[in-house]
């Protein structure tokens, strides 16, 4: 009888897990194997991956398209993802009560919101829309505040408010300007969230400056499910070597980078999440749960062992099932998160001569020893008679800005459609 | 019947471990192709729908205020209207271009040429004409004489998004306030100003973090 009620549950649960399931994708491994080309092409068709991951890969192809130059693109993909996680309720979070956390639909931490919204920003800005980008920045600042009656974290980040005001300054609102400095000049002057030596915090520098260039360092933060099974969500430091940068333009300095915002500072300063709390009942749910059940069991199979078999089959069976509910149960954390943000994001700012310049810019460790490999030379930068210059760069010499208008338009993936004959 | 036991003890824990796995499991589908706003997301920030308000509230406003008949009692012409751009200091990205256009579109159906002409300012489009006119003037491109000038602009139709948007983590407040306003060039009179407030409260799954 046992065996069949084995037999019986065994053939119910199959196709359930016969189902199987994708693992998320390995944005850094590909990165490693073959960069931004490689991220492209493998995110072309989001709907091969689970649902739940769909958010994170629009990510992922919206940041390999930017870097690679298909800013229009780009901005699609990043606006897909924006939508999901400004107006989107989401999915699975029923099924993360019990199984996986990685049940829910992945919708970004906090600075992963703000990320998306100011690269949406950045993209906009570039693409002769600061009215969209704008809106973005402004959002940017918004997912980054908690509940600030309750005392929550206030938007820290300085990147979006930097942007903030060369829209306002697009406008000749120089008092908005004055207002949001003055927010950064309430902020506590954390060296690890932003170098306050920063020389481009005042409304004079800023209306100065015709070039603004957003250079991002190293590798942001990564998760890590740690502790009893695993239900303990770790942020770990990414790895790097590039403290800061410095800008050439035609053989003369510019001068340095300063930091205006650090990754991982933002990711650790979120406070906890209501998760942690579910997953540390989950995680002792599970160990109680699977102790009862195996005790059970053993108790069933003595008790038939001493010719009791009826009373043995049922305890055993109560016990089976009550296993099997513990080893469900997967109080694991989630460590889905966007593994392309950078480690830290560098302000430099310049005034130039209207036109087209050519920008080299050299990385830095932190005991001023050049890291020759992360030289980017020919970096295009077009500067208008009226407005500003901004790009954004990468520390990584596969970081492309594009020269050409018609390479910020295309369509990446039109090479590999095929072409309908007349 | 212990060695029964013991077996099934054992096949039990193999496909428990197997079991266990499906926990990383995937989901159906619960996409749906959404063809109406009303079906939508729910969620703050503004609606199509209430950008069409607005443009009705403007049309309606415009009609009120004879605005096409006393311009035309005076300089027996249909006036221009250049929309400008609207200025967009809510958190919510498109919605000036979804706005402005629809707005134009609007216009354009519900007035005759007769009553308003409106000038595209678009950047673009500005470049594109720019371009023309000198191909023609350089004799590159055939022209007609007395439709070489670009139209003047009688009023400036300009709007402007703001809000206030509040969260405490579970919901999202966001207070919408459209404001527009028409603008005589020659004099830069405001001819009428209104606004439209539209409040939307979405909450937030906070298990989500």
């Amino acid at each position: 009888m046992l065996t069949k009620m084995l037999r019986l549950g065994a053939f119910t649960l199959l196709p359930f897990l016969a189902l199987g399931c994708q693992s998320v994708y390995d944005a850094k491994a590909a990165m490693r194997e073959g960069g931004y080309q490689r991220v492209m092409t493998d995110t072309m068709d989001v709907e091969s991956f689970p649902e739940r991951d769909q958010t994170l890969i629009l990510n992922y192809r919206a940041h390999s398209k930017m870097a690679l130059g298909y800013h229009e693109s780009a901005t699609a993909d990043y606006l897909r993802a924006w939508n999901i996680m400004n107006h989107g309720k989401g999915g699975g979070v029923a099924g993360a009560y019990f199984f996986s956390e990685r049940q829910k639909w992945w919708m970004g931490d906090p600075y992963e919101r703000a990320f998306n919204s100011w690269y949406l920003g950045m993209l906009y800005y570039q693409l002769g829309k600061p009215e969209d980008a704008m809106a973005c920045f402004r959002n940017a600042i918004f997912v980054d505040t908690g509940d600030l009656k309750q005392g929550e974290y206030a938007a820290d980040w300085l990147p979006a408010f930097v942007m903030r005001m060369r829209c306002f300054l697009s406008r000749g609102d120089s008092a908005s300007v004055q207002m949001l400095l003055d927010e950064i000049s309430r902020l506590p002057k954390e060296q690890a969230n932003y170098d306050a030596a920063c020389p481009w915090l005042s409304v004079e520098a800023q209306k100065d400056a015709n070039v603004v260039l957003m250079l991002e360092l190293g590798e942001g933060p990564f998760f890590t499910a740690e502790g009893h099974h695993g239900s303990q969500r770790v942020i770990n430091q990414g790895e790097y070597r590039e403290a800061y940068a410095e800008v050439f333009c035609d053989g003369q300095s510019l001068g340095r980078s300063y930091k205006i915002g650090d990754t991982f500072f933002q990711a650790i300063t979120r406070g906890g999440r209501v998760m942690d709390d579910i997953l540390k009942g989950k995680a002792i749910a599970k160990t109680a749960t699977i102790a009862t059940g195996a005790t059970a069991i053993f108790v069933g199979a003595e008790l038939a062992a001493h010719g009791h078999d009826d009373a043995g089959l049922i305890t055993a069976g109560v016990g089976a099932a009550v296993l099997i509910a513990g080893l469900l149960m997967n109080a694991e954390a989630d460590t889905r998160g966007n593994a392309l943000l950078p480690g830290e994001t560098h302000l430099l700012m310049a005034k130039l001569p209207p036109g087209k310049h050519e920008l080299e810019v050299r990385y830095f460790d932190k005991g001023g020893s050049e890291l020759r490999g992360m030289r980017q030379q020919g970096v295009p930068c077009m500067v208008p008679e009226q407005g500003d210059a901004a790009l954004v760069l990468r520390s990584d010499p596969r970081y492309y800005i594009p020269r050409e208008s018609s390479l910020i338009k295309a369509d990446p993936y039109a090479h590999l459609k095929p072409v309908k004959s007349k | 019947m212990k060695m029964r036991i013991l077996l099934s003890f054992l096949s039990l824990l193999v496909f428990a471990s197997f079991a266990s796995g499906v926990g990383t499991g995937c989901r159906d589908s619960t996409r749906v192709d959404i063809d109406d706003d009303e079906v939508g997301p729910e969620s703050s920030g503004p609606y199509a729908r209430d950008l069409v308000e607005v443009t009705d509230v403007i049309v309606d406003k415009l009609k009120k205020q004879k605005i096409s008949e006393n311009f035309r009692a005076k300089w027996n012409d249909a006036p221009i209207v250049a929309v400008i751009r609207a200025q967009n200091d809510t958190r919510f990205p498109e919605v000036t271009q979804i706005f402005q256009e629809d707005l134009v579109t609007a216009m354009m159906e519900r007035f005759t040429r007769e009553q308003y002409r409106f000038s595209q300012r678009d950047s673009d489009v500005q470049a594109a004409v720019g371009a023309e006119k000198e191909a023609k003037e350089s004799g590159e491109r055939t022209d007609r004489t007395g439709r070489r000038t670009k139209l003047g602009a009688d009023y400036f139709l300009k709007a402007k998004f703001s809000t206030l948007s509040m969260t405490d983590g579970e919901y999202e407040d966001d207070t919408i306030l459209y404001t527009y306003e028409l603008i005589d060039t020659e004099t830069d009179e405001l001819i009428f100003k209104g606004g439209h407030k539209i409040r939307r409260v979405s909450e937030k799954s906070a298990v989500y973090r």
